[in-house]
């Protein structure tokens, strides 16, 4: 855990191992004592999509300091000294880097006997090293780990090639998932000063217990009295925060929806684009949680005098649950440590922030700026249930999220054999089983030439275990939602994210759309041009005319924000690449017959000529493109910054003196290329409105967000006129939700419970039932009838209408 | 999880059962279960050794292995809670994620220590 917190890992799914290893090695880990099943179902005799043999096409390498019973299975067994595993495999490093090795032998083993391995590695299809417990309870702890993903690193230079732990007895790797989303940490929490504070050298149980109780795995709740350090607040202070406490947890089962008061908000100047309204002087009545006509008498009142009333925040794109997401967290443990929020700030629930903050406090922060509606965006739909999960927790806003559907062999299989009909049928079952709202697609096909390591970038270019091409999965795709009539278009990351030239591909694809509704996503991210004397530019002006020109598309931005942030994308060949150039941590993490994901955590700096390109490009889409209601404002987040910097872009797009004055602070190259235009259009607090909630509603096809008409949901936010625009948006006077006031001051008051969205696409087209088990039973390590995910993992479900019932 | 129920001659049948022995998660177990004792489970030897030696009946409260009404048995725990000073909650991986969710959740409200097998 710690050597993942400190580095990252490449890894994958285990249905990978099963479809594609090659070369399986356990490094002091026993499967045929300690996951007696592991070789049959995914690593020795299991038989996958490209290992149709089995055992026989793969080659199996045990390495112990004993002899185990999983040797009888191996090809090549490897005894090794006790406690040299750091030495091993610094020395399997050098080997792959090419560095000559003195000594003969090292922990036991041949150098002779490495190197050769290390081949093996290097030529391998898909190679895997599973590593057991043993390695971190010798000598050098977490570090053996650290330098076994290093070397994994290495080897990913020559060879696809993961390295994973196999973890000790019962699923303490899914109670790592859950501590971690809900506190930042995997393991280690204390929560003495009223938020989550990790240190494994102090609050993990070895160090809280009396040594005999080690090892026993069985205790639930242990306790111990009597304080041995300072920071427990021994004695009655304890005893009475408990008690406090206990009474206000009462309430939890009727704060779900809360009370539906009346409530009159008068004097306030409204800002409601999708009613044309610009500061309007009217008032806005809210009943049962709904905005009415006429609150009737004795409803509450809100003098809103000296403020703008909009509808609460909608996030058309932002990662802030699911598996990658949480990968962020557990990898930058540093973020979490200085920024947190605690029971005693006057929050129910405490947390750590940092840039991939953890469930309760991404609610909080939301409805802090004014959102009550957030998307997230890119879950495949093996990571479903997590996702729900994690969205399950996060407070005071409403949800949904999409599903990663362009790397999916099924849809994959059935573009190549011409099945239209069977591909609609199959994405409508997919929508369905995800409980997701829409679909997304990343980088189409790039995953499956990135588990080969590979990556295309053409759209017309073929995969590799596919005759298809990006083009056929867009279109594909696309009509099949059409057909589905789903609420939101497709919602699109383009192939040849983040490199020169990108522009071209962005280009090609609205061509290749020929007219089909799309979302393009984080647009900013693949605006760059090869021109210039550095060979690389912003295309932004480009894209602009583009988007201008063709009604069909939409597009979110993903503007840069100078500073610390972690990068978070399905796209794994682009998250290698960024770990290539910056040696940042990396983690990877293929998934099973569906998408591939990295995570890399990247500082985007002002002196840097690319980050600042990079962060003019947005600013050029913001201002270059003419239709705010087809231009909405992201951050990727947390991939180009956090969504708590968008009080300032707010400002940068309003105030243009502010705008020029942050870009005297950027590289003076870049500077010198952004086009006049841009220094000059300045955003009305109408264009606010629109690009942060009524067209990112609209888009979404969410029609009761996103304005405040009669009917409308009662999410509010009041914000207090000032000419500083981003103090205006950072601090709301007053947010709403769902009819209470939930925010004062940019400031939690209360906490609520959100909705989740989703649809359920009409089922029937044609009969695919066959070929899933097919897929299942032979590809996946899930069994189909676990798969889908029940409504009882959503909070507050609400099915929006989807076809024909929306129309 | 979508575990299907069925009856065969007075035998609880639970189809694609999760079992949380191991880190490897098979997900096909078909587990018989007759007058609240398992009988027969089609994992390995592990998950055998696990499931049908699963005597203890933990879903009724008890303090101090005393069985007791549920109030009584909350009451207690809440006081043994209060009265601790540096309380750890630890385990959590053998048990699903609501479970874990409602320990980290007292851990938050009392202040204490949170642990899993990630540690030892
Ligand atoms: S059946 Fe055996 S191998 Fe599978 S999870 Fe249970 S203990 Fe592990």
């Amino acid at each position: 855990m710690v050597a993942l917190q400190l580095g990252g890992a490449p890894a994958a799914t285990l249905g990978e191992v099963r479809n594609r290893a090659d070369l399986v090695i356990f490094w002091g880990s026993n499967p045929a004592d300690n996951h007696p099943r592991h070789f049959a179902r995914y690593s020795g005799t299991a038989k996958g999509r490209f290992t149709p043999k089995g055992r026989k096409d793969r080659y199996v390498v045990v390495a112990d300091i004993r002899e185990t019973p999983s040797m009888k299975y191996a090809d090549e067994s490897i005894r090794v000294a006790p406690g040299h595993d750091y030495e091993i495999f610094t020395v399997m490093r050098m080997l792959t880097k090419g560095i000559e090795v003195e000594a003969e032998e090292i922990g036991g083993v041949k150098v002779a006997t490495l190197a050769a391995l290390v081949e093996r590695c290097k030529k391998a299809r898909m190679g895997v090293l599973f590593f057991g417990q043993g390695i971190t309870e010798t000598r050098g702890k977490h570090q053996n780990s650290v330098a076994i993903y290093q070397f994994g690193k290495d080897m990913n230079r020559h060879s696809k090639f993961l390295t994973m732990p196999m973890r000790g007895h019962y699923n303490v790797v899914g109670s790592g998932n859950t501590m971690c989303w809900q506190t930042g940490y995997p393991f280690a929490v204390n929560f003495g000063r009223g938020y989550p504070q990790f240190n494994p050298g102090e609050f993990s149980v070895v160090d809280l217990l009396p040594c005999r109780l080690r090892g026993r795995r069985t205790g639930w709740i242990t306790w111990r009295s009597g304080c041995r350090r300072c920071w427990s607040r021994p004695g009655p202070r304890t005893t009475c925060r408990w008690r406090r406490s206990s009474r206000g947890s009462r309430n939890c089962a009727r704060r779900r929806r809360g009370k539906r008061m009346a409530l009159s908000i008068i004097n306030g100047e409204v800002v409601d684009p999708a009613h044309g309204e610009d500061r309007v002087p009217r008032a806005v009545h809210i009943r049962e949680g709904k905005v009415v006509a006429d609150a009737g008498s004795g409803a509450a009142v809100i003098d809103a005098r000296g403020c703008v009333v909009m509808a609460g925040g909608v996030d058309i794109h932002t990662h802030v649950a699911g598996p990658k997401v949480n990968f962020a967290r557990l990898m930058t443990p540093e973020d979490h440590r200085y920024d947190h929020i605690s029971r005693e700030g006057g929050y129910e629930r405490s947390g750590t922030g940092g840039v991939a903050a953890t469930v309760f406090t991404t609610g909080y922060r939301y409805a802090e700026l004014g959102y009550t509606t957030i998307v997230e965006p890119a879950v495949p739909p093996l990571g479903a249930r997590h996702a729900h999960e994690e969205l399950f927790d996060i407070p005071m806003t409403d949800k949904a999220m999409f599903v990663l559907l362009g790397n999916s062999e099924i849809v994959h299989q059935y573009l190549e054999k011409g099945e239209k009909a069977k591909l609609t049928e199959y994405l409508a079952w997919i929508v369905d089983a995800a409980k997701a709202y829409s679909v997304k697609i990343v980088n189409p096909g790039g995953a499956n030439l990135w588990k080969y390591r590979g990556n295309l970038h053409d759209l017309d270019e073929k995969m590799r275990d596919f005759a298809v091409t990006p083009r056929q999965i867009i279109t594909g795709i696309s009509d099949a939602m059409t057909e589905l009539g789903m609420p939101h278009p497709l919602h699109l990351h383009c192939n040849n994210l983040g490199i020169p030239d990108s522009y071209k591909t962005v280009l090609a694809t609205i061509k290749a759309l020929e007219g089909r509704q799309i979302h393009l996503t984080h647009l900013q991210f693949n605006s760059y041009g090869a021109g210039g004397k550095r060979k690389f530019n912003s295309m932004a002006p480009a894209l602009a005319d583009a988007v201008n020109q063709n009604l069909n598309v939409t597009v979110d931005v993903g503007q840069v924000i100078f500073g610390k942030t972690v990068t978070i994308t399905a796209d794994g060949p682009f998250e290698y690449h960024l770990h290539q150039i910056t040696g940042s941590k990396w983690y990877n993490g293929d998934v099973e017959c569906e998408d591939g994901c990295g995570v890399v955590p990247y500082d985007y700096k002002r002196k840097s000529f690319v980050n600042s390109v990079q962060w003019a490009a947005g600013l050029e889409l913001f201002l270059l493109i003419d239709d705010p209601w087809r231009v909405y404002l992201t951050t990727d987040h947390p991939n180009a910054g956090p969504f708590m910097s968008y009080p300032h872009i707010i400002r940068m797009l309003m105030d243009k003196d502010y705008r020029r004055e942050q870009a005297e602070k950027i590289s003076a190259e870049a500077r010198s290329e952004i086009p006049l235009k841009v220094l000059e259009r300045e955003y009305s607090l109408y264009e606010i409105a629109i690009i942060t909630r009524a067209a990112t509603a609209k888009r979404l096809g969410l029609a009761n967000k996103g304005h405040l008409g009669a009917g409308a949901d009662a999410d509010v936010t009041i914000y207090r006129k000032s000419s500083n625009y981003e103090e205006m948006f950072a601090k709301p006077a007053y947010v709403i939700k769902n009819g209470e006031v939930v925010v004062k001051d940019g400031k939690v008051v209360k906490h609520v419970e959100g909705a989740t969205y989703y649809v359920k696409p009409e089922r029937g087209r044609a009969d695919i039932q066959a070929d899933l088990e097919n897929f299942f039973e032979n590809y996946y390590t899930v069994n189909l009838a676990n798969y889908p995910v029940g409504l009882e993992y959503l909070r507050d479900p609400v099915e929006a209408a989807c076809g024909a019932s929306a129309a | 999880m979508a575990e299907a129920v069925r009856m065969e001659d007075g035998t609880k049948v639970f189809e694609n059962v999760v079992c949380p022995f191991c880190a490897t998660l098979c997900d096909d177990l078909t587990v018989h279960v007759k007058d609240n004792q398992v009988t027969k489970v089609n994992g390995c030897n592990l998950c055998k050794g696990v499931f049908l030696n699963a005597h203890k009946d933990w879903t009724r409260p008890m303090i101090g292995g005393e069985e007791t009404e549920y109030e009584e048995a909350v009451e207690e725990a809440a006081q043994i809670l209060a009265r601790a000073h540096n309380p750890l909650i630890f385990g959590l991986s053998a048990t699903d994620v609501e479970a874990q969710k409602k320990c980290i959740e007292l851990a938050d409200l009392i202040g204490a220590n949170l642990d899993n097998a990630s540690s030892v």
